[in-house]
């Protein structure tokens, strides 16, 4: 059966019968792509406000980290002046030996010709382990100021930057003295 | 490239032919859009709003000739398309003839418009405008010639009133047209003896069909409203050729027409079976 309405206007030129069908791929893409586009951005909003708040939560967390450690930090500096201060009272406490025992071997190391003729003990009292000591002893010579190094020796005492000098009959001696433990 | 172009391709209304393209079937060319539709007869013009699924929305009549029903009603008319654009059923000064062996060669539909001559030979005038509807099985053909003067003054008007004619057809003829080819689809209508009558708004086409030959036809447009002499003039030949088993296939331009009410008391004892429908020419015009 043909077409029973047989159009009578004047014809207008160049009247299109529409695109090819196949065309519609074209919206139809730019459709896809589009919602694409928007789910894409929604995708990497929704991304980017979850990696803000976990951003948030971890300079919280790095606030609270760094404020405990400056805690740690000060505690321990804290303590390790108060360990300084300690090990100073214990060296000085060390170092600070009674210099008794030293005048009692001085004294006893004489021998029958020999005396004390000076003896002068001073500590220093910056570093109590060093004692300066001079020592005047009249007779006896060099075998006598050996005797007596014994002795102190004997109670763990170094002597340094020792210096001696004879005179006519008697030895000036002059040392550091530091406590050894061994 | 215009922005409307790119519009046109997002929303695939560059997919489908554009309104007033004469190839494509009044649904193919409006989809999912509201169209009117009008039938101006002779001092009388009717129209119908389709809605976006083609379905008859609102129905309206005015009496007085177009050009004065145009300039009431085509505020309303434009408010109800889609750019202007309308559905013309003319049905005024044209007339249907039956004619024998007319050219029906590959394209003629077209040769029609361009070259109507060389498809009716002699029997062409220039100051007509043609349309044909052959018959599938004979070398008869139904040929309606309307007047050019009266197309290009309905043009004319409707451009005034920044309205498109999207198609101008003669409505009686595609009525007649439409029973016609359904006649031809029925194996048992179509060995039938019929008479074969089609009215719309005051204009008459009566054809006599004998085993499936078109026989007579006799056509008239625009009669005046009461003019019963005129209608009984023309169904007498029928009537009067009649044989006891003749039928009588009545159309009309919707259902209990003038027709059915003023003039069936011409056909007698003849059975006569009304197979118009409800909105039955704007069912028509916008189905096809």
């Amino acid at each position: 059966m043909d077409n029973i309405i047989h159009d009578l206007k004047t014809e207008r030129q160049n009247v299109s019968e529409g695109l090819p069908a196949g065309y519609k791929l074209v919206p139809v893409a730019f459709y896809i792509i589009s919602i694409a586009t928007v789910f894409l951005c929604l995708f990497f909003y929704l991304s980017k406000k979850a990696y803000e708040s976990t951003e948030t939560v971890m300079r919280e967390r790095l606030t609270q980290a760094q404020s405990q450690q400056s805690g740690f930090v000060a505690q321990q500096n804290a303590i390790s002046a108060e360990s300084k201060k300690a090990e100073g009272i214990a060296k000085w406490l060390e170092g600070s030996r009674p210099l008794q025992p030293v005048t009692v071997a001085v004294g006893r190391s004489m021998g029958k010709d020999s005396t004390v003729a000076e003896l002068s003990l001073d500590r220093n009292p910056e570093i109590p382990a060093h004692t300066f000591m001079q020592l005047k002893i009249d007779g006896g010579g060099s075998q006598q100021l050996e005797h007596t190094l014994s002795a102190i020796n004997a109670l763990d005492y170094q002597t340094y930057s020792a210096q001696q000098v004879k005179g006519r009959n008697s030895t000036d001696f002059q040392a550091t003295l530091i406590y050894t433990d061994r | 490239m215009e922005s409307k172009d790119i519009k046109d391709v997002l929303t695939f209304s560059a997919f489908r032919p554009e309104a007033d393209n004469p190839k494509f079937a009044w649904p193919q060319r409006f989809p999912k859009k509201k169209s009117v539709l009008i039938n101006i007869s002779r001092g009388h013009v009717a129209w119908s709003i389709l809605n976006k699924k083609g379905r008859v929305e609102d129905v309206g009549e005015a009496d007085g000739e177009f050009v004065e029903v145009a300039s009431q009603m085509s505020d309303y008319w434009l408010s109800n398309t889609e750019d202007g654009w309308v559905g013309i059923s003319l049905n005024n000064r044209f007339i249907i003839s039956l004619e024998h062996n007319l050219s029906r060669k590959k394209g003629w539909n077209e040769e029609l418009k361009q070259n109507p001559k060389s498809v009716l030979g002699t029997k062409y005038d220039r100051t007509k405008r043609y349309a044909l509807h052959h018959n599938p099985e004979t070398s008869a053909s139904l040929m309606m010639a309307c007047d050019d003067s009266m197309l290009k003054s309905i043009e004319e008007t409707m451009r005034g009133h920044n309205l498109r004619p999207a198609r101008i057809c003669v409505g009686l003829f595609a009525m007649t047209a439409h029973l016609m080819n359904r006649i031809a689809s029925d194996n048992a209508l179509k060995k039938q003896d019929l008479i074969v009558v089609t009215w719309l708004d005051q204009s008459l086409c009566v054809i006599r069909q004998k085993e499936g030959q078109w026989q007579d036809l006799r056509c008239r447009s625009g009669l005046q409203p009461g003019d019963e002499a005129t209608v009984s003039q023309m169904l007498r030949p029928f009537i009067e050729a009649a044989q006891p088993g003749t039928r009588v296939l009545l159309m009309e331009d919707r259902k209990q027409g003038t027709f059915s009410q003023s003039h069936l008391s011409h056909f007698g004892n003849l059975n006569v079976t009304d197979v118009t429908e409800e909105q039955n020419l704007w069912n028509i015009l916008g189905k096809n």
